[in-house]
């Protein structure tokens, strides 16, 4: 018990020194305050042994060569100073009288990189010391590997020290041993601020003891010879100069840029006295960049480095080598021109110590311009390198080139991105045409273009891939007739200009054959294969200059002798020509412009047609334009569409030449497509140039019996399938779709054609059609076969997930019962189950209840025994169990990267976090996180764990040996990081809605994607390190968003139902996308390889593509 | 060999208790529950006084403190932390406050203590003393007062050790008339009154009083060296609360 008894009336007393009234828990009835007031006055006592007069000792803080180093407080100015006490044995008085001699230009010394030389004196055991400005800090090694520190902070930091040494050389100072002991690095307010110690201290204790200290005490003491200058090794030497201390810096700078002295510690170890000077003064030791790589493919600890030996190799070696130079006079004269050297590398300018050359020079200039040129703007490098342009082309353009260059790299990367982002608009509205004509104008043509292609391009191209078996041909016009015979052999192709009929042969599926071309010179000829002969017939159109004479005629072709039997001239233009089902009677129809004739033949001795009656359309002489005609199998009605006001369908009787019934759509202004079905019952019809939906008649009733919609622009053609029961259609969407007319529903929608498809020919099969466009390609196409086309998939039910390293596999861990499954198959819909933990043993309900590792190699639950326990695939059997301290629940966190290290934590507050490896149980690491915990833990570049706090700092964690260095970054509420690939770039999201991007060799932010907005979540880097995805947590519009990261444009963004988006991963093949949500669905989407598509494009197209 | 050697010797510092504690770290041992053990007897006072501070009640701060403690040392909070962690009085009192915003709530409902550990806490004598600081420092924040106390609590543990060392030489007599020099020099001929009632030479009782003095600064420094993780922070412990106690 602290108290003691005491009597009560200490309540009342109060204090005789201060008067203060005393408390009842007053020790001894004594006053606290007087008794901490008397703790506060220095004692004084003759008796103390040591004493140093003004300064109280207070512990020892480091040996030196020459005496011992002690804090000390200095009462008369209530500080805290450095005392060095030098060693008994070295003459007193002489030290004394030497350092009188230093003192006052010590005094005059006043940098802030010198620690001050305050005092000096003697203690009453006579022991003389001196007395310093207390530097709390760490070597300049030390502080240079804790914070991670490149090359360019090292090398700014010895600058510092630099400026210090020249200060102190032109006020006459030599340091004469200078060291990384002797140069500290103080933080203050997170700048590092070294402090060069002990200046003039070696000279005052005299060169013949200091020379003894350092070789009597050598294998004793803890210093080494090592810094010393050839000159000061010299046991008879010159005088000692400042290119002493100029020696001793090139030493530290070795230490430095490699972590290792220039001469072999242990070397020097075993090396006696005689030998040591002349290995300073004769040996050569390796240059900093060699010895770094020696070390390095040793596989030596990189002790703190971040850098490799090509950050060194150049100029760097050889200002090393001129400040270590045997001959003195070959060293730099002072240490601000070794300073300059070292600004002049830094700036990319040549430098003083390298042998001078033409190459070099030239290199450096080069190096200069260029990092002019990037600073503009760092879009360019990043698109150059992608383009394959050499940099050497780059640089013989000339300026104006270069910089029209950048700018149009700009204008086209802007333009790829809005590109791809109207092109997803369009693939919402299904005008897949408009898709892939956006698509096609990103395909590289030649090597000179840059391909500024990924996965978006390719996800587009997959969703709106051609469904065509192949294209036929590609005519230089539109296709305006496609004509098949009635055994399926032949295909008569017409286009809108030159070019005359193209008669194929289809014998050979895969290969047709252009059999013949007709009437070369004529155009927008219209053909039909008669059913009961080998006979062609066609109607051509071909105009004069200026349009004055226009002719038009009506030929028939016999296929088997390849000749023209018969020709006759028609009153106008042929629109459209139908043989009647038993190929004796031929109808056509013609037009003028403003009215038209329809006229029927008869077919005569197999080779010659005569007219047998004719029929005005448009009779009723205003101005109209027959458009679309159909009629049916015998011939017997027409039906055709007016233009005037609005669009008139007319249904004729043939045999009588009178009108059945029609049709009048006021709002439309022409009929744009008609067909009978076979048995001719029923009339398909469409409007134009607005509505898209197809309507149905009855024949007989004219009653609509139907009206099919889905396509997002006019119908041009229609057909019915040989037994009647689908139709086809086609349209200025560009897609042709196949109804079924049971239903009058929608059963398939093929695409491929860029532009609208105009003509449609099913053939005899009732299962092949050929197509033909407004571009004038003439495609194939399997009406049996529907392409399910999936935009996405959903897996359900998914609390986890990682995509197989090597394969096209998933691994999943199912909600509830935590079961671990591999997925396959393309849309990894097979399933085998790897794993069934024991739900009375496991706990599976969060998102981290259970973890996977690469490849689901190991397995990591929450055990209800409050452990975390590890399973192994290769085993097959539990291994390991990691148990909460007691109380506390341990809980898996993650797997870092793809290694076997399994990251743990307490359940309730994060107190304390675990780095286990799995694959030998032991734990390697272990630290208090941050709190509140900010995004993931991943690995990073170098051997370590990654952790983020909520704002700004980053925690690097080394598993080889857990040194811990910070790192503070400009972010805020951070939600996810990640490292690209390469290790180059860390993206970290913020839940204020941007993306930031810093450059992990400079960590210079690189740049930042977005705005504030809405908050973001996850994120994942391509395989490819070009694209980056960005998760939006609440927006399902945009619930993933992908972005070119060298051009910092948004270029696709992905719809998805669900809510709350948490995580997005990319497969490590490019191919799959993935997002989860909170209600644990796992969205997929896949494009296709490049491989694919060019195998898929060369299917079609029968040639090369143009990638 | 002075008390100062002897303190910086490095042996001297890893017994000290709180060095005890941090070096146990996370595994149990019966020197680090032993040591925390005495540190939460010791310096229970401050903690309590902090509680009242906030204004809980005598029977809820009752409550609360030794809810705390018996949580604190039953839960091993001790094992997460880092050897760097500093001052065994800071982080007390960030436990404590943890405590109170987490726990206490929760364990209202709950088995008082929860555990086997309970610490004769002598609540009757603390409100004495609690009261007495009120009355006399009523501005005071709580953490202020916390320190304060502790300050206070620090003398009461060095002053009855050195009166320990004292009676153990049989010389309690001497210790009761010297100790009044403790707080500041003599005023004139005291030397001579004391010499007088202890039978000794004034030169006698004047080197006493040095050697008095020494032992009560170096076991000052000793006891501050039991609640801070390394012997550089010594220096600055004691120098915060000359400040804070004489200001």
């Amino acid at each position: 018990m602290p108290f003691e008894e005491r009597p009560i009336s200490h309540l009342k007393h109060s204090c005789p020194k201060c008067g203060e009234p005393l408390s009842p828990g007053a020790a001894e009835g004594l006053c606290a305050r007087c008794l901490y007031s008397m703790l506060g006055r220095e004692p004084d006592s003759p008796e103390r042994d040591g004493d140093f007069g003004d300064y109280e000792v207070l512990e020892e803080i480091g040996e030196g060569g020459m005496g011992v180093v002690y804090r000390a407080y200095q009462g008369s100015l209530d500080r805290q100073v450095a005392i060095k006490v030098i060693k008994l044995g070295m003459d007193t008085r002489k030290t004394m009288a030497r350092f009188d001699t230093e003192r006052r230009a010590l005094t005059l010394m006043d940098h802030p990189a010198i620690a001050r030389v305050l005092d000096a004196g003697a203690s009453k055991a006579g022991r003389p010391f001196f007395v310093m400005e207390l530097v709390d800090g760490l070597k300049i090694t030390d502080y240079c590997n804790q914070h991670g520190y490149s090359v360019h902070q090292r090398l700014d930091l010895f600058l510092a020290v630099c400026a210090a040494v020249h200060h102190a050389h032109q006020k006459g100072i030599i340091h004469r041993d200078l060291k990384p002991t002797n140069i500290l690095v103080t933080s203050l307010d997170g700048e590092p601020v070294p402090k060069v110690i002990d200046f003039g201290i070696a000279k005052a204790v005299g060169r013949a003891d200091q020379r003894e200290t350092a070789f009597t005490e050598f294998g004793q003491f803890i210093g080494t010879p090592a810094y010393l200058s050839p000159e000061q090794a010299e046991l008879s030497g010159a005088d000692i100069d400042t290119r002493s201390d100029i020696y001793s810096l090139g030493v530290v700078l070795y230490e430095l840029l490699t972590g290792c002295l220039p001469f072999d510690e242990t070397e020097l170890a075993s090396a006696g006295i005689d030998d040591l000077r002349r290995a300073i003064r004769e040996r050569i030791p390796p240059l900093p960049s060699v010895r770094l790589a020696g070390k390095i493919s040793n596989k030596l600890e990189a002790n703190g480095l971040q850098h490799g030996p090509e950050q060194i190799q150049g100029d760097l070696d050889c200002v090393v080598a001129k400040c270590l130079e045997k001959d003195r006079s070959r060293r730099y004269e002072s240490a601000n021109s070794l300073a300059d050297d070292i600004r002049r590398h830094l700036r990319h300018a040549p430098i003083e110590a390298r042998p001078p050359s033409a190459l070099y020079h030239f290199r450096k200039s080069l190096r200069r311009n260029w990092i002019a040129y990037t600073s503009a703007a760092s879009v360019v490098i990043a698109l150059l390198l992608g383009a394959g342009i050499s940099f050497w082309q780059y640089l013989e353009k000339s300026h104006a080139e270069r910089e029209q260059m950048r700018l149009r790299m700009k204008a086209e990367a802007n333009a790829y991105a809005s590109h791809m982002n109207v092109a997803k608009l369009a693939f919402d509205q299904n005008d897949f045409g408009r898709v892939r004509a956006l698509l096609n104008r990103h395909i590289p043509r030649g090597d000179q273009e840059t391909d500024l292609r990924d996965w978006e391009w390719r996800w587009l191209w997959g969703q709106t891939r051609s469904d065509a078996m192949m294209q036929l041909c590609q005519r230089s016009s539109e296709i305006v007739s496609l004509t098949a015979s009635h055994d399926g052999k032949w295909l008569a192709v017409g286009e809108a200009e030159r070019g005359g009929l193209e008669i194929w042969d289809l014998d050979n599926h895969s290969s047709p054959q252009l059999s013949a071309r007709l009437s070369e010179d004529e155009v927008r000829i219209q053909a039909a294969f008669s059913p009961s002969a080998p006979l062609l017939a066609y109607s051509t159109f071909k105009s004069s200059e200026f349009g004055i004479k226009q002719t038009s005629n009506l030929r028939l072709w016999d296929l088997t002798t390849g000749t023209e039997t018969f020709s006759v001239e028609l009153e106008y233009e042929g629109v459209s020509v139908v043989f009647s089902e038993d190929g004796q009677r031929l109808v056509v129809s013609t037009s003028h412009g403003l009215g038209g004739l329809i006229v029927l033949y008869q077919v005569v001795e197999g080779a010659k047609l005569e007219r047998l009656e004719q029929y005005p359309s448009g009779q009723y002489g205003q101005d109209i334009d027959p458009t679309g005609f159909a009629a049916n199998a015998d011939l017997t009605a027409v039906a055709y569409g007016e233009t005037g006001v609005g669009a008139k369908l007319h249904l004729i009787d043939l045999t009588t030449g009178e009108e059945r019934w029609s049709n009048l759509k006021a709002a439309e202004a022409y009929v744009s497509a008609l067909a009978f079905s076979p048995d001719g019952t029923t009339l398909a019809g469409a409007f134009g140039p607005t509505s898209t939906s197809i309507h149905l008649w009855d024949v007989k009733t004219s009653k609509i019996i139907g009206e099919l919609k889905g396509h997002t622009g006019h119908i041009i053609a229609l057909k019915f399938t040989p037994d009647g029961k689908q139709l086809v259609s086609s349209s200025a969407d560009r897609s042709i779709r196949l109804w079924d007319r049971n239903t009058d529903k929608q059963i398939s929608q093929k695409v491929g054609h860029g532009a609208a498809v105009w003509r449609l020919e099913i053939m005899p099969d009732g299962q092949t059609l050929y197509s033909g466009s407004k571009d004038g390609t003439v495609a194939r196409w399997d009406l049996s076969v529907d392409r399910a086309r999936e935009k996405h998939k959903v897996l359900p039910r998914i609390t986890a997930w990682r995509f197989g390293l090597n394969d096209h596999s998933l691994y999943t861990v199912e909600e509830a019962t935590g079961r671990v499954a591999r997925r396959y198959g393309e849309w990894f819909e097979e399933m085998e189950i790897i794993l069934e933990p024991d739900p009375s043993l496991f706990v599976n309900i969060g998102a981290r209840d259970t973890i996977i590792s690469a490849n689901a190699a190991y397995v990591a639950c929450s055990g209800r025994d409050g452990a975390v326990h590890v399973w192994s695939k290769a085993l097959g059997e539990w291994i390991s169990h990691f148990p909460g301290p007691e109380g506390q629940s341990m809980m898996p966190y993650g797997f870092i990267d793809d290694e076997p290290l399994l990251i743990t934590y307490y359940e309730l507050d994060y107190q304390m976090a675990y780095i286990w490896d799995v694959s030998t149980g032991e734990l390697l690491r272990q630290w208090q996180p941050f709190y509140p915990p900010g995004g993931r833990v991943v690995g990073s570049p170098r051997g370590s764990a990654v952790e983020f706090a909520f704002n700004r700092d980053i925690r690097f964690i080394r598993l080889s040996d857990g040194e811990m260095t910070m790192r503070n970054l400009d972010f805020l509420r951070a939600v996810d990081a990640s490292f690209s690939p390469d290790k180059q770039l860390l993206a970290i999201n913020s839940r204020l809605g941007y993306t930031r991007i810093w450059d992990t060799t400079a960590w210079r932010e690189s740049r930042t994607l977005g705005d504030i907005g809405p908050a973001l979540s996850g994120l994942c880097f391509s395989p490819d390190g070009k694209r980056l995805g960005v998760v939006s947590a609440a927006d399902r519009e945009n619930a993933l968003t992908l972005w070119a990261i060298d051009s910092g444009l948004e270029v696709l963004t992905l719809d998805c139902e669900g809510a709350n988006f948490l995580e997005a991963k990319f497969s490590p093949d490019g191919h799959t996308l993935s997002l989860r949500d909170s209600e644990r669905n796992l969205t997929l989407w896949q494009a296709p390889s490049w491989e694919a598509i060019e195998a898929i494009q060369m299917k079609v197209s029968g040639r090369m593509p143009t990638k | 060999m002075s008390s100062s050697e002897s303190e910086r010797s490095s042996n001297w510092f890893s017994t000290t208790h709180w060095s005890v504690v941090l070096e146990a770290g996370q595994t149990a041992s019966p020197e680090a529950d032993g040591a925390l053990s005495y540190l939460c007897q010791a310096y229970w006072y401050p903690l309590y006084s902090f509680v009242r501070r906030k204004g809980y009640t005598i029977p809820e701060a009752e409550d609360l403190t030794q809810g705390f403690f018996a949580k604190f040392l039953e839960k091993r909070f001790l094992r997460s932390v880092a050897r760097e962690k500093g001052k065994f009085r800071s982080f007390l009192l960030a436990a404590l406050s943890h405590y109170m915003a987490n726990e206490w709530d929760k364990s209202q409902t709950l088995k008082r203590g929860g555990g086997s550990i309970h610490l004769p806490l002598d609540t009757v004598h603390a409100e004495d003393r609690y009261a007495h600081d009120l009355a006399h420092r009523p501005s005071l924040d709580p953490g202020e007062a916390f320190d304060l106390s502790w300050a206070e609590t620090l003398l009461s543990l060095v002053m009855e050790r050195l009166r320990g060392e004292f009676e153990r030489g049989g010389k309690q007599d001497r210790f009761g008339e010297l100790k009044p020099f403790l707080l500041g020099d003599p005023a004139e001929g005291e030397y001579a009154d004391v010499a007088h009632r202890l039978n000794m030479s004034q030169q006698g009782v004047k080197s006493a009083v040095y050697r008095l003095r020494q032992r009560f600064r170096d076991l000052v420094r000793r006891e501050i060296g039991n609640t801070v993780a390394t012997s550089s922070e010594i220096d600055d412990e004691l120098r915060y609360f000359i400040r804070l106690m004489t200001a």
